[in-house]
């Protein structure tokens, strides 16, 4: 297929572009070889001058990380996520298998935008909370049986979440801290239309912008830090509790990550990730929905698990445009996946965030 | 429409890329070098020059080098190490990390105590006393506990707070010069006495 050589195309460019931005960075020599080089810089300047100069607390943020008592922190992320042709299982399935396998209309491509608001908090030394408000935007392509090729889309306000991080161990650079957090239903699921069947259609599970029920998650994280390495492990396992008003619940998820994080020099860092995650498929259905029309309503056909792998960047600017801001760049490109099929089948997803600590 | 949505997705990754590889502050080597630097290096330049102004007691002058300890996790890094290369009235510094008291009383001339140690401080401060170590921290209250020196933050610039009386029971004579630049404080029961 064409279209997956042009996207694969766009994927290296992005690729390619994130490592030239990188390697430029890096290409200082004093920077990158030593992260305390600016000593030799200090080194000659009296006591004077020194209580005279503008410092930064440089600590990068780390994937998971709590806030000392009183520290808020404010946070915006927009993350682009692609998903691009069938699988079912672990292999590939075209529209024409899918279209084969008795559905009315295969999905082909999706791409999700998601806006997210985020607001931390250090209420105490060992408690921190965490408030996030996800906007989604989805948009689907599809084909049907005539050749036919249509788009649906949803926008709106995701599940807020509220969670509180709790330190249980702080020392000897090794923490660890639990997460108990609870997703509010203020998503819609009642999200509806256009399709070949006609307009004001309700649309299938994955175009749905939330759960439509209360959503406990449970958490575990471990973080280490030295010099300039830092490393750290998340577990986590998302409830979903009773069933919402379309008659359905969601799969629980179960989700690991593992990171590394390696400090080039006091602004820059990179993170390389390991996440996994496991989601059930739907317990009960949307009446409206016809499962034998397209996959994606059947709700047999929605659980799976995925082996992620991801390469970031993190900056932190002390002045300009971003000043005081820490900018955060990551690419995750899936390398194994499994899933209750045709489902469609992840090709990335890009996330850009910034955050301010105040 | 798909082409679309990823040509906008297109140009806000190419215009982020832009602030971020022409922001002046990311001109890592020394653009911004002259204005800003990361808290940790100024913290221990200061703690050389901070030393010029200290004179500790003949006694403990055991060797000829002055040895400067951190106690705790050490938030330096290589700006610590980098300690060594220096030297303060003709004596040269050595550096070490340190994970327990016992050892900071007989060989550390200066010894910060990191922001790990925070709830054995009293103890630590009680133990080392009569020490003539000069005790330096960058923990809230830690010259009010009987620490010597304390540094703070306050509009992005170092400042620091000195506790003379406790200086004085270490046997330390710390010079005017240096009492003029910080801002003295004392023992928080001081004055219940
Ligand atoms: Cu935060």
């Amino acid at each position: 297929m064409t279209g997956i050589a042009a996207k694969r195309k766009r994927l290296v460019t992005v690729f390619v572009s994130l490592f030239l931005t990188a390697g430029s960075l890096l290409a200082n020599p004093t920077a990158a070889a030593q992260p305390g080089a600016s000593g030799n810089a200090l080194a000659g300047l009296s006591i004077e001058e020194l209580l005279d100069i503008a410092v930064y607390s440089r600590e990068p943020l780390g994937l998971h990380h709590t806030h000392p008592q009183g520290e808020w922190m404010f946070g915006y992320s927009y993350m682009f996520m692609s998903m691009d042709g069938n699988r079912d299982g672990s292999s590939r399935r075209s529209p024409a298998d899918v279209l084969n396998a008795g559905f009315a209309v295969s999905p082909t491509a999706m791409i999700m935008k998601m806006h997210m608001l985020e607001l931390m908090y250090g209420l105490r030394e060992d408690l921190t909370v965490m408030v996030m408000l996800p906007y989604l935007s989805i948009s689907m392509d599809h084909i049907n049986g005539a050749d036919t090729r249509f788009k649906t889309a949803a926008s709106g306000v995701s599940d807020l979440s509220v969670t509180a991080l709790y330190n249980i161990y702080d020392k000897r650079r090794r923490r660890v801290h639990l997460t108990a957090g609870l997703m509010l239903p203020t998503g819609s699921i009642k999200e509806r239309g256009t399709t070949p069947l006609g307009p004001d259609q309700k649309l299938p599970y994955p175009m749905q912008l939330g759960s439509g029920t209360f959503d406990p998650v449970v958490g575990i994280t471990y973080v280490a830090t030295e010099t300039i390495w830092s490393w750290g492990f998340h577990l986590s396992h998302t409830y979903r509790l009773g069933e919402n008003s379309e008659d359905y619940t969601l799969g629980n998820r179960k989700r690991f990550d593992a990171w590394l994080v390696r400090e080039w020099s006091g602004q820059l860092s990179s993170t390389l990730r390991l996440s996994g995650e496991n989601w059930g498929n739907i317990d009960g259905a949307d009446p409206e929905l016809n499962p034998s029309m397209v996959p994606t309503a059947d709700p047999a056909r929605r659980g799976g698990k995925r082996l992620d792998l991801g390469i970031g960047i993190n900056f932190y600017m002390p002045e300009g445009v971003l000043s005081g801001s820490r900018v955060v760049l990551e690419l995750t490109y899936p390398i194994v996946e499994s899933l209750d099929g045709p489902q469609l089948a992840k090709e990335y997803d890009l996330n850009v965030g910034l955050q301010w600590v105040f | 429409m798909g082409i679309l949505i990823r040509f906008s997705f297109r140009r806000l990754f190419i215009a982020i890329a832009l602030i971020v590889s022409t922001s002046p502050s990311l001109n890592v080597g020394s653009a911004w070098a002259a204005e800003t630097f990361p808290e940790y290096d100024v913290k221990a330049a200061l703690i050389v020059q901070v030393a010029k102004f200290i004179q500790w007691p003949q006694t403990s002058d055991s060797g000829r080098s002055l040895h400067v300890c951190v106690l705790g996790d050490d938030p330096f890094g290589p700006a610590f190490d980098a300690l060594r290369d220096k030297q303060v009235g003709g004596r040269p510094l050595t550096t070490e990390r340190l994970q327990n008291l016992q050892s900071a009383r007989d060989r550390c001339h200066i010894l910060f105590i990191s922001r790990s140690e925070k709830s054995r401080l009293t103890s630590i401060l009680a133990k080392l006393k009569t020490s003539p170590i000069l005790t330096i921290a960058d923990t809230q209250g830690f010259a009010h506990l009987g620490g010597i020196l304390n540094l703070e933050i306050e509009n992005d610039r170092v400042i620091f707070e000195i506790n003379v009386r406790s200086s004085e029971i270490a046997g330390l004579r710390i010079d005017a010069r240096l009492l003029e630049l910080a801002i003295i404080v004392g023992d928080e029961q001081a004055g219940d006495k």
